[in-house]
């Protein structure tokens, strides 16, 4: 962590709100989940990293899962945003609005709140 | 079967690898997170991809280690030990400190309640003793009071009473007063044997006021009233020492109280000596009749054998204290006039005592310094009795408060590492 700007500290924060995110659009299997997250240029160091950022969201109860048969192909775990995960969603949305000015201000010498 | 991803070499080494890192999480997150990662490259893969298509595939998912790492702490980098023994560790922190600490709570308790029951005891003891005391001194008075009386009715009950009389009679009530007011407050939760001698004895108290309107009325002569002096009241005192004896827990106490009472005892006999012959010397003429002789010579045997107990429960420094104190001239011219006065009054009864230096005023004199000299004797038990309850009352106290306050120091000690523990079992 101490080479890399902590950039790691930085995503394993932002990460689980960006999960919840996509599954708030729908229910999504993990390796979907994973190439979708991919797919936003920098998010993962891992893909491997998504799994157990899963199972604390559901152990903390943002995120439910459960195995769905799709026409003809095999069973998957899909997994979708809980009630609470909504609200945790919603709140993260305020507070990194706030934050992102507020961290921007301060990196370019422009104070935005006293 | 052949046609899954799973099959690939590559794969199986990294799920082989995987199943080793994830060790240290518990089995159910361990077997989660392995079908969660198969999932996944079964998804990714096909069953055909080739050597550098999975290899890039187990590349991006990260090293068995990074996964274990991620999966078994919440926070970043690849955590001190696994979850289990902590929470083992936590565990053990709350028994380690919640079994002594009931422990101690249970044994203080314990400790606490025996050591109140003591202080309890102790100040029965102390109380009982206290009464002994006053007891004593009230025996003493009726002593004096009885002795004097039957020289009264001796002489014929000539009106007034004589001022030593009345004297001993304020002394008496003085006395009496003085019990009463210590026997106040024993009853429940002292021992029944004491209670009840107690109870005889303020009975006799009561009595004395009859006994004495009888002395005035010349309803008595002097050996029927040294018996019922006896009887009614000292009897009762005595009855009560004796019962102190067996009532105090203390054994130390116990053997005082006890020889204390046989020696009181021994006291009376020497007083109803004293009253009886002094009775028969005053009378006119001066003549010992046979049934005063008999009063006379049962006396002197329950001295002797009350003087017996006391040496068999008494301490060898008590009964040496006895032997130096009581003996002197007069308690010799006093015990040889007596036994002068039997054998005469045996072989030639209804003649009158009419020996050299054997008269009223003399003998008085004499046996009065035998019995003083027994008080003097009496009087030491006494403030030993005395002394010995206070000091097992406040030995008592002491052992109370050290009890409680270590019990106290001991549960602080336990609470306050609790709290210094508490950060290591968050």
């Amino acid at each position: 962590m101490a080479g890399d700007s902590g950039l790691t500290e930085l995503r394993r924060g932002v990460l689980g709100p960006c999960v919840l995110a996509l599954l708030e659009v729908r229910p999504r299997f993990g390796l979907e989940l994973v190439r979708d997250l991919a797919a936003a240029d920098g998010l993962l160091t891992s893909d491997g990293t998504v799994y157990p950022l899963l199972n604390r969201l559901r152990d903390a109860g943002l995120v439910t899962s459960e195995w769905r048969d799709d026409e003809g192909e095999r069973a998957r775990r899909y997994y979708s945003i809980t009630e609470a995960g909504r609200q945790s969603l919603t709140a993260f949305r305020a507070d990194w609005v706030w934050f992102s000015a507020t961290v921007g201000g301060v990196l370019n010498h422009t104070a935005v709140r006293s | 079967m052949s046609g899954t991803a799973l099959d690939h070499w590559l794969v199986r080494g990294y799920l082989s690898e995987l199943d080793a890192a994830l060790g240290g999480l518990p089995a159910a997150h361990a077997r989660e997170l392995k079908e969660q990662i198969a999932a996944h490259l079964d998804d990714a893969l096909g069953p055909d991809a080739g050597d550098q298509e999975v290899a890039a595939a187990l590349s991006r998912l990260g090293s068995p280690a990074d996964l274990a790492a991620e999966a078994g702490a919440a926070s970043g980098p690849p955590g001190p030990r696994p979850a289990r023994s902590i929470r083992r560790m936590r565990w053990r922190l709350a028994v380690v400190i919640a079994v002594p600490l009931v422990t101690a709570a249970t044994l203080g308790a314990l400790r606490i309640s025996s050591e109140a029951s003591s202080y309890a005891a102790a100040g029965r003891d102390q109380r009982l003793a206290r009464l002994d005391v006053a007891v004593v001194t009230l025996s003493r008075d009726l002593e004096d009071e009885c002795d004097l009386s039957a020289a009264y009715a001796a002489r014929g009950h000539a009106r007034p009473v004589s001022p030593a009389l009345s004297q001993a009679r304020t002394a008496t009530d003085a006395a009496a007063g003085t019990v009463r007011a210590a026997a106040a407050g024993i009853g429940a939760g002292y021992p029944p044997g004491a209670v009840h001698a107690l109870a005889g004895l303020l009975a006799g108290i009561t009595d004395l006021k009859t006994i004495r309107a009888g002395i005035s009325s010349s309803a008595f002569p002097a050996s029927q009233l040294i018996r019922i002096y006896t009887v009614n009241v000292i009897g009762a005192a005595d009855t009560f020492g004796a019962a102190v004896g067996g009532a105090v827990g203390d054994t130390r106490l116990q053997a005082t109280a006890t020889s204390l009472a046989a020696l009181l005892r021994a006291e009376n006999d020497q007083s109803v000596q004293r009253a009886v012959l002094d009775a028969a010397l005053s009378a006119r003429p001066p003549v010992l009749f046979s049934e005063n002789l008999s009063v006379l010579q049962q006396a002197v045997t329950d001295e002797r054998s009350n003087l017996t107990a006391f040496n068999s429960s008494a301490s060898l420094a008590e009964q040496k204290l006895y032997a130096t104190t009581v003996s002197g001239a007069a308690v010799d011219i006093a015990s040889s006039s007596e036994i002068l006065a039997e054998q005469q009054a045996a072989t030639r009864p209804s003649v009158p005592l009419t020996r050299d230096g054997l008269d009223a005023g003399t003998w008085d004199r004499d046996m009065s310094t035998t019995i003083d000299d027994t008080r003097k004797v009496t009087g030491r038990l006494d403030s030993q009795l005395s002394s010995q309850a206070d000091t097992a009352r406040s030995h008592a106290t002491r052992n109370l408060l050290f009890s409680g306050i270590a019990t106290l120091i001991l549960l602080l000690v336990l609470l306050i590492s609790a709290v210094l523990a508490r950060p290591l079992h968050r």
